[in-house]
């Protein structure tokens, strides 16, 4: 038992970092602990949370999808372009918006499959093509987003962030299909070895399809949260947002090399940007500034949530 | 035997299966049937691997049919054999170390999924068989016996009607052994067909009713364990009645004296090498000659070893130590670890002595190229120019470079892993050539090789190994038969 203690420490270590900025920040900064405030950073957080959520079942069948961004990204302008504030627009708008987002994703996994492109790279050539797509599409932000997707990204309903019930419903589901269910098995064991895996009868081609194809989707999703947040089509609105996703996967404890996925770490990964970023912005540090520190803590979680891996890396 | 009366299980009709030019197996019949243990044997080389992966469904056959229970089996994938009830148990175990044994059990199965009730069924499973797992354990952290375990639970947990089992015995104690040959006879006595393939003789007879005997891709014989021997089975192996004698030249006297010692988990292994001594290195596949070279050659520091040149230890801690002592290992497999092949000849040839051509840094590029152009004349090199990617080259003249970039260091013991393995004809002769002037020039150089014929023509003496350790020492007038009957343990 003693002897589990670090890596016990080390797979907690995440929610101990989003404990100790909670007090740190609530502490030092007086705006941080109003009511307003914390609902402010849950729906912040809410685009991520649902593409890092999604982020993390790929990542642990040892795969990565860097088109999520830029899906998100098209998401947004297709559903505020098409609906341009209406409501009677708002249900199937949105509901082509996420067939669409599934289809891209399904598109990755088939494309994964049959051309056996290392997903890195296929999924990077798929952010450029959507990126080219929205850019040929509009160069300035078009159209404007339903009133009901305002609603859902921003409203609170018995002082509780809307988004962040569309959060909940996502990350039960992906933590049922991770921990109930066998495709999450079939996951992990893709992510274990993928020669391990094909060797005993796990169907290795269906999984990697399925999992690109929920990828999809979640970023729908985002998009649709995204496209609430900003109330109109800007091209760049999902910018970045890959990376953020993988950073919260693996600060979540997700080993990045896959096998092993843990989707309360990715949200408490997500909240840990989130607070962080707001402390910051209540601070009045500049944007710019925000990013070192980001980037510094990033590093420091990361290094902090490894020891094992580094001492193995010394010992070899 | 009464099985026989009745419909094969297993059948196999002229299976055949070629990887390129190369003939792996060659029209291969043969009949298992339900409720016998029935062995593979075969030396290295003889396409025991191959007719597994076909049973296993990991590649397809290039000729002949596959047969179960009469009807034609095509599998397609692992899967496929898996769901038509044939599960083969690699040697390199498919157990995924993160997850629980009972999701490693119950890995790839298709149907309903409840977390509890995977672990109820696992338990009960184990239960049945009485193997000794516990279902909530994390499989990484159980013993390589246990991971094997976790393997033949999940074979159980299907609808298996034949089990394969690869070698599986080499990773396990003998107390472990004796708990596996009890599963695999209660896996028999209710009507599994357990396919036994290895190279251990005397396990064939601890639990073997039938032996299939592979030689050089072609089915040799199929017979009563109860009415052979060892000795014949080792002669069914080798192929030949007639026995080449060798008689192995005198050991050279020795000016230096190279001696090696170290552990390994079987205990310790001492060996000894006069300068101008070739010492050949035989074993069957897994006995641990490769390790056993790496180590010695400080390429892999699992088996801790010390060296001695003339009584004076040395301090190896990496390869490089290794090379600045003159101990050179040439791998057995070029590709992976050998070349670099997208660049040139000379460049390959010079990457173990670029200190000898630098200063400051900074190569000369002149004394690399005529110091290697020197070596690579000697070693009869053909290529259109030294500055073609190594990767144009033939097999043979490719292991030249390697030989090239091992003088170029000036070796003291030159360790020489399988040096003729993809190698035409021709080259092989050459090589052989370059192996013996360098033992005349007074290196002395240790040969691994699977060949066992090569090795009696061309070493002063023998070392066989089994399991890890070096069983036997070979001088003088010997044969192929001697030497494998001491690599399987027959004698």
């Amino acid at each position: 038992m003693i002897r589990r203690l670090p890596a016990l420490l080390a797979r907690t270590g995440i929610y101990w970092l989003l404990l100790l900025l909670l007090v740190l920040a609530s502490a030092a900064i007086p705006e941080f602990r109003t009511p307003a405030n914390l609902a402010n950073v849950l729906t912040q957080s809410a685009p991520l949370a649902v593409l890092a959520v999604g982020q993390t079942l790929v990542i642990t069948a040892g795969l990565i999808d860097l088109s999520v961004g830029q899906l998100a990204g098209l998401v947004v302008v297709l559903v505020c372009a098409l609906a341009d504030g209406s409501s009677a627009a708002a249900v199937p708008v949105v509901a082509l918006a996420l067939l669409l987002a599934a289809a891209v994703g399904a598109l990755n996994g088939v494309l994964s499959n049959r051309l056996r492109i290392d997903p890195l790279i296929l999924t990077f050539g798929m952010l450029s093509v959507l990126q080219g797509v929205i850019f040929v599409w509009t160069d300035r932000s078009i159209g404007r987003a339903p009133p009901e997707l305002l609603w859902l990204a921003n409203e609170r309903l018995l002082g509780v962030p809307v988004s962040l019930v569309l959060v909940a419903a996502v990350a039960l589901a992906c933590g049922a299909i991770l921990r109930r269910s066998r495709l999450g098995l079939h996951l992990a064991a893709l992510g274990g070895s993928e020669e391990s895996a094909r060797r005993v009868g796990v169907p290795t081609a269906r999984v990697r399809l399925a999992v690109f194809t929920l990828s999809g989707l979640s970023a729908g999703l985002a998009g649709i949260l995204i496209a609430g947040r900003l109330g109109t089509g800007y091209p760049m609105a999902g910018a970045g947002y890959e990376l953020d996703a993988i950073v919260a996967v693996v600060l979540g404890g997700t080993a990045l090399a896959g096998g092993r996925g843990s989707i309360a770490g990715t949200l408490a990964a997500v909240l840990v940007l989130g607070i962080v970023s707001n402390a910051l912005n209540l601070l009045q540090i500049s944007a710019f500034v925000q990013m070192v520190a980001k980037g510094l803590i990033v590093i420091a979680a990361i290094l902090a949530n490894q020891p094992r891996a580094r001492t193995r890396v010394v010992a070899a | 035997m009464e099985a026989e009366l009745n419909q094969p299980l297993l059948e196999a009709r002229g299976l055949g299966k070629s990887f390129g030019g190369t003939v792996a197996l060659d029209g291969v019949d043969f009949a298992a049937f339900a409720g016998e243990v029935h062995a593979i044997a075969g030396a290295n080389g003889a396409g025991k691997s191959t007719l597994m992966n076909i049973i296993g469904g990991v590649f397809p056959p290039s000729a002949g049919t596959l047969h179960l229970a009469g009807a034609p089996a095509l599998f397609d994938s692992p899967r496929a054999a898996r769901a038509a009830g044939v599960s083969v148990v690699y040697q390199e175990l498919a157990v995924l170390p993160l997850l629980t044994v009972a999701e490693n059990v119950h890995l790839g199965r298709s149907g309903g999924f409840s977390r509890r009730r995977l672990v109820a069924e696992t338990e009960a499973l184990c239960r049945e068989w009485g193997l000794p797992l516990d279902p909530r354990a994390v499989a990484g952290e159980l013993s390589i016996a246990g991971q094997q375990l976790i393997e033949i639970a999940r074979a159980l947990a299907g609808t298996t009607r034949v089990l394969v089992l690869d070698e599986p015995t080499s990773v396990l104690s003998l107390g472990e052994r004796d708990r596996l040959f009890a599963i695999i006879a209660e896996l028999k006595r209710r009507g599994l067909l357990v396919l036994y393939v290895t190279h251990r003789l005397e396990e064939i007879f601890a639990i073997g009713d039938r032996v299939t005997v592979l030689r050089n891709g072609r089915k040799v014989a199929t017979l009563d364990v109860s009415a052979t021997s060892q000795a014949e089975l080792v002669r069914l192996m080798i192929g030949h009645d007639v026995r080449e004698r060798f008689d192995l030249p005198p050991v050279p006297s020795a000016p230096r004296r190279i001696e090696i010692e170290g552990e390994t988990p079987r205990g310790k292994v001492r060996l000894t090498l006069n300068s101008g001594e070739i010492v050949g290195l035989a074993g069957l596949v897994g006995s641990g000659r490769t390790r056993l070279a790496r180590a010695i050659a400080a390429v892999d520091r699992e088996w801790p070893m010390t060296v001695r040149i003339d009584g004076k230890p040395l301090r190896l801690r990496s390869t490089g130590d290794a090379i600045r002592h003159g101990i050179v290992y040439l791998t057995e497999d070029r590709k992976r670890d050998g070349l670099f092949r997208p660049l040139s000849i000379v460049v390959n040839a010079s990457a173990a002595s670029l200190g000898r051509f630098s200063r400051w840094g900074l190569l000369a590029p002149k004394p690399e190229r005529e110091a290697t152009e020197a070596v690579l004349r000697r070693l009869r090199l053909v290529a259109r120019s030294l500055h073609a990617p190594v990767s144009e080259l033939s097999g043979g003249n490719q292991q030249k470079v390697l030989f090239g970039r091992a003088l170029l260091c000036a070796p003291r013991l030159l360790v020489c892993d399988e040096p003729t393995r993809g190698v035409d004809v021709g080259a092989k002769d050459e090589i052989y050539e370059i192996l013996m002037d360098l033992a005349a020039d007074g290196v002395a150089i240790l040969l691994v090789s699977s060949e066992t014929k090569e090795l009696l023509a061309l070493s002063h003496r023998l070392l066989v190994m089994r399991d890890g350790r070096i069983v036997r020492e070979i001088v003088g007038r010997t044969d192929e038969h001697a030497v494998l009957m001491a690599a399987t343990g027959a004698a």
